[in-house]
């Protein structure tokens, strides 16, 4: 067999990091973090979930390919299988980096029926940016998001850990004012209470 | 009414026949008992049914004691669902066949129906599948959804995501069968697709798989793109000589050429996996530096010469003062003439194959080289891989112990220095320091000898077995009560002897082995080393002798039969010196290589699928291989330029067939006696078990 | 029928979600019982109180807890709480975790007891954030008390109690899926019976597994107090269908929240409950979460909340998220985020699901961008047709019911819409539907 219409060279793939070329982040924290998870469980696969959390946290809000390959590292899973796992969730920041907040505007059946679109349509035009993207100056990003059984408070929308609603654009003026005065990223803090309510109080400490 | 001899079965009717069938079977599998057939796309016989595609929705009901049939609300998948007692089974109605229309048009809505240039079409389940069972046109008006095509995933696999119907054999081969997760299903929903990590290289030695078993042309082979359409294929039974494991294969060849091998069922052996060695490994059979006609040395340069002088060449140089080096795809009957040449044309016994860093004399040979049997080996309760890579050395033998991990709670211990493949789900691994084999066996077997309370004296203590290979007591004393539980097996490979001390410790491991009644065995590596082994073809000289014995100027000539001492010895330094030195060089072999710089004489060979010939397997199973393309040039089988020679310089009757040189081994050699072609089985014979001249 | 406040009788007391305010109000009287019963006992209990599981299919309860093995036979027993609430329009597990986490968390210590579980994980989705750090504290604090962990009231049995947070799937509120993420996979839907043992027999883990929804635990402590008995006295008027349940009402209300009544109680005064309509008169109701097919305000008229007969409307109690919708709600606009709901949210296992909500998507975003072909309305019938019953798990059934309940009950608007290009419902701008 030639090579004649081989397409692709084995170098032209770019290949994964060995696990020796991984540069570890996680933090002696997030490390026994980790350790009273995996006694929660009988495997460490069943870790996986937290322990991207864990990672979400210690990336600054964002899974990228580090993250995930960190996480697998110390959960000893396959990259591919712990990538499957972070992109299906959606909560999980594998496609793009995120913003200091992310304002994530639910706009279905009880909003959508008490006014989540203009809401969202004033949020848009407010921060000049579309659905799934970022301002430029990266405090905010704005997403759509499937129901977040606030339905009593629609049209609702939830920044970090907190919900917000009912809103109108006199509470989203105030709100957006309050989060550009704030200095920590609910992203990350949200993703550190996530955790947190998962390990309870440690046990190694 | 097709009945099965055993207690545990259950009647069942399908399509109103009635019939008995083992408990638990899957609907999808009995129903073929009948000859009938349920569509599918994910199911896959030896993966884990998941019922992701719906393809094989049937209708589902059970008798109800006054006789008549209660339906399941819902059509149920064929694949995952277990037959059970008096159930009816529907394949054929009008609602079946409207829900296989709907998932067909379902699944049709997003793929390309590139079919005139797709590798897959004219053998593509969702081909057939849509002609027989699917709609004829499409509602769909929307736009389909759209990928990158033809992305390269690796050196041998191409991916068209538009073509995927996210039916998860892929995912699930890298996930169950090969074990390396390479693959896995990224995002949900409509998005959802198979990928490697952040799409890098797909990293597996078993890649090649998942283009055989994809059942759409999303995943196709890199190196058969466009190259032949399977209509106009012609297809032959072979056999890879990659390594000794002696995989099935389908060479697939057009106009004469081999354009792909893919996997042929033998349940005994490789299943129906290949590697990718053994898969993408034959560029041999249409290399430009394929060697078509004898040539001779004239000062600097070649010139092609006729057999009958090349032979005349060869006849006036060899004598007793020459020797043969061979290589490992030389058929069973190739080395036995070219031992009845040397013996009795040259008066010289001096051929080896081994190219192993030690090289154990007779006497320091170990006496059974495969107790266990391939397919055995999912079966036993323990499997201790002692200073082997499986995954590289024997990829097969890889695939079954894992097999035996996954699904029948075999429990493996890895032994080595290095990190193998097997580390990751390896159940004790004995990570010990290079070098240091020797004394981790003698540990453990001291550790077997403690726990059955004999004699200990003269074995060294488990803390200085721990300081030589920093393998702790505990682990040592776990495997030895793994290995006394009985049902265990004991894998090494011919690459021990790139060890230190190989022969200690293989005696210490067939100690242990005898000790607690674990099967040993040391397979060989090459493609049919154990058949140069079984027929005992070395008598003389070794490997490492007879270099130096050229270096030396002590012999005369050199025999080199597919081999190229410069890539295969330990010391390239002495095959070097070996080859300048010596005055008159055979090569014989398939391909231009280095050493045939040295030759005098070069003589082009066949390869193995293009001659008749049988090949002799690391667990002694002997299987033939009928020619499949023909030579390219004017080459020759080894057996016949053995033969021709032969009668050249003693005259006689020689042999004419392969055929009937191997009714001449069975004759001679009693390990070989059910091994004629003739009696040749199926799935190969094995070597009919006589301990003689057994040696590694 | 006015409300009855059973599990929400003490959700506005703050102190009742520390474990003394909570012992104080007859907390852990229940769990102190129930560790001198039988383990079959308890059972018995659960199994006279008529307790239905209140995730939405309604289950009988008892069932699942009297299936786990009476012996063990080396594996652990594992308790799981389904937290998951994801159903548009409910949100009274998300309340009761947050106002009542002491209830959930003896019910729950109070099902290991009767099955023997040695762990109990509750799954909480990703978003309830302070949900879940109300469960937390309130774990804690049981452990400090000895009330989860080792020999809990010196009974000599032991029970931890874990939170496993989601991360953003709705599939993964379908019990299979639920044990897939917990067990660290994507959150596909696992094999049923008969293709597959019962979780009760083989779930997390391959052992023997529980899993309900919130609010079933919350209901056992009140059940084992007070008595089964007792429990089935309550929605007695009704078929089959017994206790209290909470129903979360939202859309066009004028006090939308979680109102508790007892089975039997009707949909009309569910709906003055809440404050009646806002904005228009009542044109449609979702009475059971998104999944659940829509009723017309005939219908709203007739229907009686019960399980059984919520039938003769042909709809369901579901999860009991109640949505009404007023007259100036353009029902195919409401199909269409239905639709998208589901085709962003199907976990994309199995063909039709993956395949058919993508496609009913794709054609409802032509129908209200104005582009819909004649024959549009049966093709989506066909469509659901093909998905419902064909589907791997319940969520493509239950992504085809809403389209094919909103297109028989509503076929004028659809005709409507298909034909002019634009709704036949003059919305207001407050109502706008589509972006």
């Amino acid at each position: 067999m030639s090579d004649f219409l081989q397409l692709g060279s084995p170098n032209e793939r770019p290949r994964a990091p060995r696990l020796d070329e991984l540069d570890l982040k996680f933090s002696d924290q997030a490390l026994a973090e980790l350790d009273e998870l995996y006694s929660h469980y009988p495997d460490k696969k069943s870790c996986i979930l937290p322990g991207l959390w864990i990672a979400q946290r210690e990336y600054g809000g964002y899974l990228n390919g580090e993250a995930i390959a960190e996480v697998a590292y110390h959960l000893k899973r396959s990259y591919a299988e712990v990538e499957g796992v972070a992109t299906f969730y959606s909560m999980y920041n594998t496609v793009h980096a995120v913003g200091k907040h992310m304002i994530e505007v639910c706009t279905c059946l009880s909003c959508q029926v008490c006014g989540a679109y203009p809401v969202a349509e004033y949020l848009k035009k407010k921060l000049g940016v579309g659905f799934g993207e970022t301002t430029e100056d990266g405090v905010f990003t704005l997403h759509e998001v499937e129901c977040l059984n606030a339905c009593d408070r629609a049209p609702v929308l939830q920044v970090g850990s907190s919900y917000h609603g009912p809103v109108d654009e006199k509470s989203i003026d105030a709100l957006l004012e309050n989060l550009r005065a704030q200095e920590e990223s609910t992203v990350i803090q949200m993703a550190n209470d996530i955790v947190k309510v998962q390990t309870g109080p440690l046990k190694s400490k | 009414m097709a009945t099965v001899a055993a207690t545990d079965t259950v009647n069942i009717v399908i399509n109103d026949v009635d019939l008995q069938v083992p408990k638990g079977e899957l609907v999808v599998e009995a129903v073929k008992r009948l000859g009938h057939e349920i569509p599918i796309f994910c199911y896959h016989p030896r993966m884990k049914p998941v019922g992701m595609c719906r393809m094989c929705l049937v209708e589902v009901g059970f008798k109800q004691p006054d006789g008549s049939v209660r339906k399941m609300p819902k059509p149920q998948a064929g694949c995952t669902l277990p037959v059970s007692e008096g159930m009816v089974i529907y394949t054929d109605t009008e609602m079946v066949h409207r829900d296989r229309k709907g998932v067909l048009e379902f699944l049709l809505i997003n793929h390309p129906l590139d079919c005139p240039v797709c590798d897959r079409g004219g053998e593509c389940p969702l081909q057939n599948n849509t002609i027989f069972y699917g709609p004829s046109t499409s509602r769909y008006i929307d736009i389909k959804r759209h990928a990158p095509k033809a992305f390269p995933l690796s050196e041998y696999v191409t991916l068209d995501l538009e073509r995927c119907i996210q039916c998860g054999r892929c995912v699930r081969f890298t996930e169950e069968i090969s074990g390396d997760a390479q693959l896995a299903f990224r995002f949900r929903g409509a998005a959802m697709q198979p990928s490697t990590f952040k799409l890098t290289d797909f990293d597996s030695k078993f890649s090649g798989n998942v283009i055989e078993i994809c059942p759409v042309g999303a995943l196709t082979s890199s190196k058969y793109r466009f190259r032949a359409r399977p209509w106009d294929l012609e297809t032959s039974e072979g056999l890879c000589l990659e390594c000794g494991n002696g995989c099935n294969v389908w060479l697939d060849h057009r106009a004469a050429k081999l354009v792909r091998v893919n996997g042929r069922t033998n349940e005994a052996i490789n299943e129906e996996w290949t590697c990718d060695k053994g898969k993408f490994g034959h560029d041999y059979y249409n290399s430009s530096k394929r060697l078509t006609q004898p040539l001779r040395r004239e000062g600097d340069r070649f010139v092609p010469v006729s057999w009958g002088e090349a032979y005349a060449e060869i006849a006036a140089h060899l004598g007793a003062k020459s020797a043969a080096l061979v290589g490992s795809t030389v058929s069973n009957e190739g080395l036995f003439c070219l031992q009845k040449l040397f013996k009795d044309g040259f008066g010289s016994e001096n051929i080896d194959h081994r190219w192993t860093r030690t090289l154990p004399a007779a006497g320091e040979r170990v006496a059974k080289r495969h107790e266990s049997s391939i397919a055995s080996l999912e079966h036993k309760k323990t499997v201790l891989v002692f200073g082997a890579d499986l995954a590289n050395s024997q990829p097969i033998v890889h695939l079954r112990v894992r097999k035996g991990w996954f699904l029948n709670e075999t429990r493996v211990v890895v032994a080595h220095s290095q990190t193998t493949d097997a580390d990751s789900f390896a159940n004790l691994l004995l990570s010990c320091k290079p070098g240091s084999l020797d004394d981790l066996a003698m540990g453990l077997e001291r550790a077997v000898a403690e726990a059955q309370k004999t004699d200990v004296q003269g074995f060294a203590s488990f803390k200085d077995t721990e300081k030589t290979t920093s393998v702790k007591e505990s682990a040592l004393r776990e495997v030895a009560a793994m290995l006394l539980e009985g049902n265990a097996s004991i894998v090494c490979t011919a690459s021990i002897y790139n060890e230190n001390k190989p022969v200690e410790t293989l005696a210490a491991l067939a100690k242990i082995a005898a000790a607690t009644g674990a099967e040993f065995n040391v397979y060989a590596e090459g493609g049919n080393d154990e058949g140069a082994m079984a027929l005992g073809v070395m008598t003389g000289r070794n490997t490492h002798e007879i270099l130096q014995d050229c270096a030396m100027g002590d012999l005369n000539a050199l025999w080199l039969v597919g081999a190229d001492p410069l890539t295969l010895h330990p010391s390239r330094r002495l095959a070097e010196d070996a080859l300048e030195a010596v005055p008159f060089l055979v090569y014989q072999g398939l391909l231009e290589c280095e050493a045939m710089g040295y030759a005098s004489i070069v003589l082009p060979m066949e390869a193995p699928g293009e001659h008749d010939g049988t090949y002799t397997n690391i667990e002694g199973r002997v299987q033939r291989m009928q020619q499949a393309v023909k030579n390219p040039g004017d080459g020759k089988p080894a057996w016949r330029v053995f033969s021709e020679l032969l009668v050249r310089i003693k005259p006689g009757r020689p042999s004419f067939s392969a055929k009937e040189i191997m009714d001449e081994i069975a004759a001679t050699h009693p390990a070989f006696a059910e091994a004629t072609y003739d009696k040749l089985e199926k799935e190969g014979t094995p070597l009919k078990p006589v301990i003689e001249n057994f040696y590694m | 029928m006015a409300e009855y406040k059973l599990l929400l009788e003490h959700s506005d007391d703050t102190a009742y979600r520390t474990l003394d305010g909570y012992r104080k109000k007859g907390g852990y009287k229940a769990l102190e019982k129930a560790v001198k019963m039988e383990r079959q006992a308890i059972i018995d209990e659960v199994k006279a109180s008529g307790l239905r599981g209140r995730g939405g299919a309604g289950f009988p309860t008892w069932i699942k807890w009297n299936g786990l093995p009476k012996e063990k036979v080396g594996k652990k027993h594992y308790v799981v709480c389904n937290a998951d609430e994801g159903e548009p329009g409910t949100f009274k597990d998300k309340q009761l975790m947050e106002e009542t986490p002491f209830l959930l968390v003896e019910g729950m210590t109070i099902a290991g007891f009767a099955t023997q579980g040695d762990a109990g994980f509750i799954y909480i989705r990703g978003e309830f954030i302070d949900a879940a750090k109300a469960l937390r504290a309130a774990i804690d604090e049981a452990y400090a008390a000895g009330l989860l962990g080792k020999n809990i009231l010196g009974s000599g049995r032991d029970f931890d109690l874990y939170i496993h947070m989601g991360a953003g799937s709705y599939e993964c509120g379908e019990e299979s899926a639920l044990m897939s993420s917990l067990m660290g996979e994507r959150g596909m839907p696992r094999l049923k019976f008969p293709h597959a043992p019962l979780p009760t027999i083989s779930g997390l883990w391959d052992s023997p597994t529980l899993i309900n929804n919130v609010e079933t635990y919350t209901c056992v402590p009140f059940i084992v107090n007070k008595g089964g008995e007792w429990y089935q006295t309550l929605g007695a008027a009704t078929k089959n269908s017994r206790g209290t349940k909470i129903f979360s009402v939202s859309g066009h209300v004028n006090k939308p929240g979680n109102y508790e009544i007892e089975f039997g109680t009707t949909l009309n005064e569910l709906l003055e409950m809440s404050g009646g309509m806002k904005g228009g008169k009542l044109k449609a109701c979702v009475p059971g979460g998104s999944s659940v097919p829509i009723i017309d305000a005939e219908m709203c008229g007739r229907a009686v909340l019960g399980y059984e007969e919520m039938s003769d409307v042909k709809s369901m109690v579901g999860s009991g998220g109640c949505m009404f919708l007023n007259e100036h709600t353009c029902i195919v606009s409401f199909i269409w985020r239905t639709a998208m709901f589901y085709a962003q949210e199907s976990c994309g296992k199995c063909t039709p699901c993956r395949e058919g909500t993508k496609w009913m998507l794709q054609i409802m975003e032509r129908i209200v961008a104005g582009n819909g072909q004649p024959g549009d309305k049966e093709l989506l019938l066909e469509v659901c047709s093909q998905i419902d019953g064909r589907s791997f798990c319940g969520l493509g059934d239950a992504a085809a019911w809403p389209v094919a309940a909103a297109i028989r009950v509503f076929p004028e608007e659809f005709d409507y819409f298909i034909a002019n290009g634009k709704s036949m419902v003059k919305s207001s701008k407050d109502l706008m539907l589509v972006p």
